[in-house]
């Protein structure tokens, strides 16, 4: 019988042809689908969660699909020091994590799809086809990008969500900010993938086999190479350990620019440009996820090496403080959204990197739901606001946007980390990890773990203190301006989705409910926990916590959850209750400018961008200058001296076929006599 | 029951020669060409089925069959090269029915034409050096009158002329060189010179070894190598273009399907290095000088049909590398030798496509230049798609036929241990990229204004068979490079 596994493919080709539909339509040029393409990528994107539902469920069975099913290349000898020759090829990995992940996907998708009716279409927008198109061919791509089964599959998906999300960024290509920020986030990302590349190449050459699961996955041979069992190729004269962490820190690069990690984080504010459906799907939800789902997803890998473990928790801590601070001063709702974004991206790879693979896992699935949640609430203020997004403009939306106010308020506790709702538990379970971890192991990593636990805390205050400073300027006090004034809510499809993420937000962190569990003593509510325990061995939690104690030296001390759960809950609510006190009037004052010259440089992004540019215009420009002027004298040079020199000898042969019969005869009988003279003396033959 | 000669490929076509001219002569009116072509485009596709069956069917045929008291050898190097030689007498003949300039005279043309090419399958055949030379004549004969084909334009007569008297020279040299052989070893038959070479030849040693050379120089004038190549760059720019197509893919491929066998067969590698007869040395000296300056002198040319000349020349050094890179009992012989002879089964295709393109441009009468060819692809693309086919083909662009037949010509080198060749042949080929897109750019990029006649159905249709030949072996060369390479391992044997 057909099962679930068999039709699993199609969770990624439905929304694809979804694509294709609207592209062929977009391509004849006349309005022949409903809606605008909305329709198919509708049908597309709930076929989809339907399938990811089963599979879902599927896998909850106990079973599990890992399965190559096109070798496009395959080599004849294995290199080095490997035992077989490397292959290229496609396969699906179907375990809890891709199927938890599928299913976020495809849901979000679906909800996103169904909000821009109300968000695109209700607007009058021109160029439907191209926005469902790109919308379309962005959810193939990523949940292609899920399913992959080897590292190389990933990086093509991988890189085909990039493509989309530099269309759909630059949606409104006549405008002049939007074409600027999808090139700027095409580029900056582009520049994190370029070490991704090289590390899959690097991983290839190493194993010879980029897949994620199984005895022949490289994270596998990996472990087998630390503990003697195997051999693999190393580079620049390393040692494996050593080589190992080299190859996770080329990927990891890949990771920090999708998910807009310090110091590649540049990109996603200015991706808010893109139209807020779009920021909802990409930029929240789903490609941004792509990065940390990468590091889960190879976390066998990571787990070998505590150097990468500590960078990563550090880079993440840092992004998490860091961008926290810069949404404190943000006066435009999408602005806030998107450092909030960068920021709780943070705390996923602070989990990943102190340890925590449920954590890290956790804190995305509750992410995905309250940002795209937050996202979308933005987008029905927009909607209402003609499309101004000034904070200062806003106020006292909460009576005439009820289902907007109270949904976006359900995603802003979730947000700021205020039990019970969803960003708390998987919040707290991050620091929780960073905590443990922290004090129980002995080496820097264990250093590194506490200052990331730092950071991480401190960002839990200013998490609270941004996002109830958001909600207090747009929905509480006075209006203050006429469009505020008469601001109205939209239809069903706006309303619709806000409602299931609204649930969803308040809900999903009860899955995982670790401080509640160790309260009681009843860890069978740790679902989370226990799903991921039913991955096949190779990439269980079970295997992620034996390589962390004996490669990672990683050892949790013993701190009661509650504990440390009660003190990011107080530090969040003195953050949102400070936002409260400063913000909660009829009318608010800018509270910020007090901040002087410190708002400047909060304002600017700590002039991120500007050093960014100096460091394109003052360091790369003049290097490529240098290799064009090399290009032009040297290469160029040597090019054009051949084929001058193949030119004149080439005229030269020409003369020698000067049309008369008579020198051909003497030359051919030149000829043969000197080979003849020739072969002669050097066989000897007389 | 009744089994079929094993010559019948090389009997199939020497009758529908002998058809074609019966029905020449006793046509009474002045139409009939449909029925001349349909004849033989017949009789040469009945060759080339026949020559294919045999060759995959189980008639043992593969392994070697002698006849006449072992003057002639059926085996399946011979039947490879009957099947690409039937092959281009399909395509030129069927170009040929539209290219006007030899309206009224399709018999002759084509009654010359297929004796040529019985002529060279014959010299596939041949396995006696007396064979052989009747077999070059029969080859060589009917080729000068198609060159001077049209007699009343100066430029065919004039080439016709200088191939005959260079020809006359070269076939003195061979049968000279086919004497002193025989002074040397006593014996026609190329198993019992082989045997001669082998039990020693002592005193006669240099005797044998004017002798090989001027074998040699026999056959580098059939494929138009250095340096008795003097004469193809003017027999082809004179030539009927149909015309030239034959002489540069068939009859080059037969001139090597002569040295193949009377090199590898006649004058085994291993006795004749030990004589001070190394043969594959002077190949590799002959391979380099011929690729270089077929391939240097076609970048300089301003003649479409011309730099297709040199390009043939050029590409005579490419194929001389499957004689060069032989060794004494090296394994790697077969292997290299039938990659060159797949290579000149693709160039078949491409070099005859390439050929039939400029007929058919002489048809519309643009010009003989590069720039007259300018524009020609926004007016007639599907020709120009084809052109462009051929040429990048024959520059070895990827994922052509071409480029395949090189690579697995250009590894054959690097295997045998003459990477030092297949350094050049790949800068030969890459300049080669250069001339040949010079024509490309013309078709396509440049701006031009003809006022051209229809589309010539059946010169179309040549075009289109040598564009799926060209295009097909993409797909279809595993069996060609496999049969190829199966035969000529099988004379190593």
């Amino acid at each position: 019988m057909a099962g679930a596994f068999d039709y699993a493919l199609a969770i990624a080709v439905l929304p694809f042809l979804s694509f294709c539909l609207a592209v062929g339509v977009a391509l004849s040029g006349r309005d022949l689908l409903p809606k605008g393409g909305a329709l198919p990528g509708i049908a597309a994107t709930g076929g989809s969660l339907l399938l990811s539902a089963w599979v879902f469920l599927t896998v909850s069975g106990g079973e599990t699909y890992n399965e190559t099913f096109y070798t496009w290349a395959a080599g004849e000898a294995a290199t080095g020091s490997l035992s077989e020759p490397l292959t290229l090829s496609f396969g699906m990995l179907l375990d809890p994590l891709s199927a938890m992940m599928l299913l976020i996907v495809s849901l979000v998708a679906l909800l996103v799809h169904v909000f821009s009716l109300g968000y695109m279409n209700d607007e009058g927008e021109t160029g439907l086809p191209r926005y469902y198109a790109g919308l379309g061919l962005f959810t193939a791509s990523m949940l292609g990008f899920v399913l992959a089964d080897n590292l190389l599959m990933a990086f093509m998906f991988f890189e085909l969500v990039g493509l989309c999300s530099y269309l759909l960024i630059g949606f409104w290509f006549r405008r002049e900010g939007p074409p600027s920020a999808a090139k700027k986030a095409f580029l900056v990302t582009r520049f994190g993938d370029y070490f991704f590349l090289i590390g899959v190449v690097a991983v290839f050459a190493t194993f010879g086999t980029a897949k994620f699961a199984g005895e022949h996955s490289f994270p596998r041979i990996a472990e087998h190479a630390l503990a003697g069992e195997a051999t693999v190729n190393t580079f620049l004269g390393l040692e494996p350990a050593a080589w190992f962490t080299v190859i996770g820190l080329l990927v990891l690069g890949g990771v920090i620019g999708k998910s807009a990690q310090f110091p590649l984080h540049t990109w996603l504010p200015d991706a808010m440009e893109g139209p807020t459906p779009v920021s909802a799907l990409i930029h929240a939800a789903t490609m941004v996820a792509a990065g940390v789902y990468l590091v889960a997803r190879m976390y066998g890998f990571y787990a070998l090496s505590p150097t990468a473990l500590a960078i990563i928790a550090l880079v993440g801590a840092f992004t998490a403080l860091f961008a926290a601070s810069m949404g404190l001063v943000k006066d435009e709702i999408k602005q806030v959204l998107a450092y909030s974004t960068i920021s709780q991206y943070g705390y996923i790879m602070l989990g990943l990197g102190a340890g925590g693979y449920v954590a890290g896992t956790f804190h995305l699935l509750t992410h995905a739901f309250f940002k795209a949640l937050l996202f979308l609430g933005a987008g029905s203020v927009i909607i209402a606001m003609h499309h101004n997004e000034d904070m200062w403009e806003m106020g006292g939306l909460k009576e005439r946007m009820p289902v907007t106010y109270y949904t976006f308020l359900a995603g802003s506790l979730a947000l700021a980390g205020i039990v019970p709702f969803a960003g708390f538990w998987s919040k707290d379970e991050v620091l929780y990890e960073a905590l443990v971890h922290g004090l129980g192991t002995t080496s820097g990593l264990g250093t590194a773990l506490l200052v990331a636990y730092g950071m991480g805390l401190l960002a839990v205050l200013f998490t609270g203190f941004y996002t109830f400073r958001m909600v207090m300027l747009t929905f509480h006090g006075e209006p203050r301006s006429e469009t505020a004034r008469e601001a109205a809510e939209g239809g069903w499809n706006v309303k619709l989705p806000l409602i299931v993420l609204g649930i969803l937000a308040t809900t999903v962190g009860l899955v995982n409910m670790t401080p509640v569990a160790d309260l009681t003593g009843m860890h069978d509510i740790e679902l989370l926990n226990m799903w991921l325990s039913g991955a096949p061995e190779s990439v269980s939690v079970e295997q992620y916590h034996h390589l962390l104690e004996e490669f990672g030296g990683i050892h949790a001390a013993d701190v009661p959850s509650y504990l440390a759960g009660g003190l990011s809950l107080a530090l969040a609510l003195v953050g949102a209750g400070s936002a409260y006190v400063l913000y909660g009037g009829a009318d608010p004052e800018p509270h910020t400018e007090k901040l002087g010259s410190l708002r400047g440089v909060l304002y600017n992004n700590y002039y991120q961008d500007e050093y960014q540019v100096w460091l394109a215009e003052n360091v790369v420009l003049p290097l490529s200058k240098v290799a064009d002027v090399f290009d032009q004298a040297v290469v160029d040079g040597v090019v054009n001296g051949v084929s001058s020199v193949s030119l004149f000898g080439g005229s030269r042969l020409k003369r020698v076929q000067d049309g008369l019969v008579t020198h051909y005869a003497a030359m051919l009988t030149l000829g043969l006599t000197v080979l003849l003279v020739g072969f002669a003396v050097y066989g000897g033959w007389f | 029951m009744v089994t079929a000669p094993p010559m019948t490929p090389t009997y199939l076509l020497g009758l529908t020669a002998l058809a074609v001219l019966l029905y020449d002569s006793l046509r009474t009116d002045d139409g009939g060409a449909g029925v001349l072509t349909g004849i033989s485009v017949v009789g040469a596709l009945a060759s080339l089925g026949t020559a294919g069956w045999f060759l995959t069917a189980d008639t043992g045929l593969v392994a070697g069959m002698s006849e006449f008291s072992g003057a002639v050898v059926v085996d399946g190097m011979s039947l490879f090269f009957t099947a690409l030689f039937a092959a281009v007498t399909v395509l030129v003949t069927l170009g040929a029915h539209d290219y006007d300039p030899i309206d009224g005279k399709r018999g002759e043309l084509y009654g010359l034409v297929l004796l040529a090419a019985t002529g060279m399958s014959v010299m596939a055949s041949a396995n006696s050096l007396a064979t052989a030379f009747v077999a070059l004549e029969l080859a060589s004969l009917p080729s000068y009158a198609l060159v001077a084909f049209l007699k009343q334009d100066r430029g065919s007569t004039e080439a016709g002329l200088k191939y005959f008297l260079i020809g006359a020279l070269s076939s003195a040299i061979f049968v000279f060189g086919i004497s002193l052989v025989y002074a040397a070893t006593g014996s026609l038959l190329l198993p019992d010179i082989a045997a001669a070479f082998e039990s020693g030849l002592g005193e006669r040693t240099g005797i044998a070894g004017v002798g090989v050379l001027m074998i040699a120089g026999g056959v580098a004038y059939k494929t138009a190598s250095v340096p008795f190549h003097f004469w193809a760059p003017e027999a082809y720019e004179g030539a009927p273009a149909p015309v030239s197509a034959f002489l540069s893919s068939a009859s080059k491929a037969a001139g090597f399907a002569l040295a193949f066998r009377v090199f590898v067969v006649g004058f085994p590698l291993g006795a004749a290095t030990s004589a001070g007869i190394d043969w594959a040395l002077l190949f590799q000296i002959l391979a380099v000088a011929t690729m270089v300056l077929g391939n240097f002198a076609a970048a300089t040319q301003d003649k479409v049909k011309r730099m297709l000349a040199y390009s043939s020349i050029g590409h005579a050094g490419y194929v001389l590398i499957g004689l060069a890179a032989l060794s004494a009992e090296a394994s790697t012989n077969g292997d290299v030798m039938g990659a060159a002879m797949a290579h000149l089964f693709v160039y078949g295709f491409m070099n005859t496509g390439a050929f039939l393109f400029v007929a058919l441009a002489e048809n519309w009468g643009v010009g003989r230049r590069f720039e007259d060819y300018n524009g020609l692809g926004a007016e007639k693309p599907f020709a120009a798609v084809a052109m462009t086919a051929f040429l990048f083909s024959l520059a070895g662009v990827p994922p052509l036929g071409g480029f395949f037949s090189k690579l697995f010509l250009f590894a054959g080198a690097v295997d045998a241990g003459l990477w030092w060749l297949a350094v050049i042949a790949v800068i030969n080929s890459s300049l080669s990229l250069y001339y040949y897109s010079r024509v490309v750019r013309a078709l396509w990029f440049e701006e031009g204004d003809h006022d051209l006649s229809g589309a010539p159905t059946a010169l179309y249709a040549a075009l289109a068979i040598a564009l799926v030949g060209t295009v097909v072996l993409l797909p279809g060369f595993g069996p060609v490079i496999e049969t190829a390479q199966e035969a000529a391992t099988a004379l190593f044997a």
